[in-house]
């Protein structure tokens, strides 16, 4: 898509304020990459008109100052912005293998020309670019292209732009929001130096660790802005997929606290709640309790840190409760149901392991600290 | 003269308690599948404080000595220590009105002295080993059962000897025999 605007120089006013932030050019030599560069962006309150306009200003002036009528136009120039179509990014299937980043190299083109071939009088302007979501208002893909989908089924992606013909890094681009510098647009398609602006696109495999499998795609725009004017226009669409197909069931135990069941002093038994979250991508799980001092029969013991002695211990499970656990333990695994849209329960808990200690047991062990490991292995069931 | 030896003897509970220094260390799990699953880990610890029990202490009555009666005169009665984990344990033999064994007749107020002798099992009579007042004797371990399980585990045996009772005016002594049970 291109947007020509012809612009009578007989008029002498110089340019309307251009929309173009006009922020510092991300170089700062008069040849980039063998374009001839514009005039430096003017000072706030200084309107330099461009070269040509300038030119044809000063010729009107002396024209009409001769009593020489002129018709318009007498002369015309490209006010040439252009943002060329973007191949899509048509990302490979997801199995688990870590980040995923790809880019794609375009041209933009911003100059007072729509030659492909300028002569040395020609110049290049700067230019800005935003990229905004068609779905949303974020960057996201989203499972078959449900833009209402729950947040398991929305993947969020970051994009980047920077100008590859200048010894430029990637700038992270915010939604719907122009990147922080302008960039030296080129002449059309690019023909002199070569394409110019890369859209870089990376996504977390922490991300998409915890989606469910399907097809993700997003609908994107980028639109730009400059040429001569600083105010030309353009844009283009661009769409993201990605294919989770194959990804292997995920499971995740978070939330582990130590447990302290205190001090025995003589009686009762000690109780005591550990709470914990399971995240499982395909909700159902099996977990498995083992600890270095369990025995044959699967019974569990905390063993004392210097007397020597061991106290039993019972241990229960609860499922998707804070407890108290109901379901004993021993080396059998016994079966859950995780959280399959939160990798952390949003911080809270969906699983219980409740430690009982009788009151006997403790009596029948040596005065001092006990203390044992457990562990706790989840796995997709 | 008759005898009655009255021992008040309370059961003691010692609980001691101290800072624990258990490190801690609990894991949390990273996102996997199937092979490795996600393992997490928990530390449990429990702090046993020291915990003694002295119960089924029963009083002991000597009955009467007169004219004939001969020899020296013991009884006893056997009782039950509990110390958490079967640990070991001591005893301190005193009477709590003096600062020696003995009691006191009731009318004239003569004291008549005797000995005490602890033992770990049920039987102290055949104990070689004499408690000194108010001196800790040790002992190997107490049971892990606050009850026993109804065996008494320790006993004492209180000797009289002849001579002394001889040396009575004929009254009726009592006196307090009091254990002290502690943890060693």
């Amino acid at each position: 898509m291109e947007i020509q605007v012809y612009r009578n120089h007989m008029c002498s006013l110089p340019l309307s304020s251009p929309a173009l932030p006009r922020p510092a050019l991300e170089s700062s030599t008069a040849i980039v990459n063998g374009v001839t560069r514009a005039p430096s962006f003017q000072k706030p309150g200084l309107k330099v008109l461009p070269r040509r306009t300038r030119d044809l200003t000063m010729l009107s002036v002396f024209l009409i100052a001769s009593g020489l009528s002129l018709f318009a136009p007498s002369a015309l120039a490209f006010d040439h912005f252009d943002i060329e179509p973007l191949m899509s990014f048509i990302l490979s299937d997801w199995n688990d293998s870590g980040d995923v980043s790809d880019s794609t190299i375009s041209c933009i083109s911003s100059a007072d020309t729509n030659s492909k071939n300028p002569n040395r009088r020609d110049l290049a302007y700067p230019y800005t670019i935003k990229i905004s979501s068609l779905d949303g208002s974020d960057y996201s893909l989203y499972l078959n292209g449900n833009n209402s989908a729950a947040s398991n089924a929305v993947i969020a992606i970051s994009l980047s732009h920077k100008d590859v013909l200048v010894p430029t890094s990637d700038e992270t681009l915010s939604h719907d929001t122009y990147d922080s510098h302008t960039h030296l647009g080129q002449f059309r398609e690019c023909e002199t130096a070569g394409n110019n602006s890369q859209i870089g696109i990376n996504i977390s495999a922490s991300e998409l660790e915890t989606k469910v499998p399907g097809d993700y795609i997003g609908h994107f725009r980028i639109s730009g802005i400059g040429g001569e004017s600083g105010s030309a226009t353009d844009f283009e669409d661009f769409i993201v997929t990605i294919t989770l197909g194959m990804a292997a069931p995920m499971v995740r135990i978070t939330g582990m606290d130590d447990v302290s069941l205190g001090s025995f002093n003589g009686s009762g038994d000690l109780v005591a709640d550990e709470n914990f979250c399971v995240y499982a991508s395909e909700t159902t799980y099996r977990i498995s309790i083992n600890s270095n001092s369990q025995d044959a029969g699967g019974n569990f013991f905390i063993n004392g840190v210097t007397s020597g002695d061991s106290i039993p211990v019972s241990l229960y499970f609860a499922d998707n409760g804070l407890g108290p656990g109901i379901t004993a333990v021993l080396n059998t695994p016994v079966v859950g149901s995780g959280d399959s849209s939160y990798e952390f329960c949003q911080g809270g808990s969906n699983a219980t392991m409740t430690f009982i200690v009788q009151e006997q047991d403790m009596r029948e062990a040596s005065t001092g600290d006990y203390l044992e490991t457990f562990t706790f292995l989840v796995q997709p069931e | 003269m008759k005898l009655r030896n009255k021992m008040v003897l309370p059961a003691v509970t010692l609980l001691a308690f101290a800072t624990s220094s258990i490190a801690f260390g609990a894991t949390q799990g990273s996102l996997d599948g199937l092979a490795n699953g996600s393992t997490g880990s928990s530390d449990i610890s429990i702090e046993v404080l020291d915990a003694v029990k002295i119960t089924d202490m029963d009083d002991v009555d000597f009955g009467t000595y007169g004219a004939d009666d001969t020899g020296a005169m013991n009884q006893g009665d056997a009782f039950c220590v509990y110390v958490n984990g079967g640990d070991a344990y001591s005893i301190v033999a005193s009477n709590p009105n003096g600062s020696a064994f003995t009691l006191i007749g009731d009318t004239f107020a003569d004291t008549l002295e005797y000995t005490v002798a602890l033992d770990e099992d049920a039987d102290a009579s055949d104990a070689t080993v004499v408690a000194t007042h108010g001196q800790a004797q040790d002992f190997v371990s107490g049971s892990v059962k606050v009850d026993c399980d109804s065996v008494n585990n320790t006993s004492f045996d209180i000797r009289i000897t002849e001579q002394e009772l001889r040396d009575m005016t004929t009254d009726t002594y009592a006196g307090t025999l009091q254990l002290l049970l502690k943890p060693i």
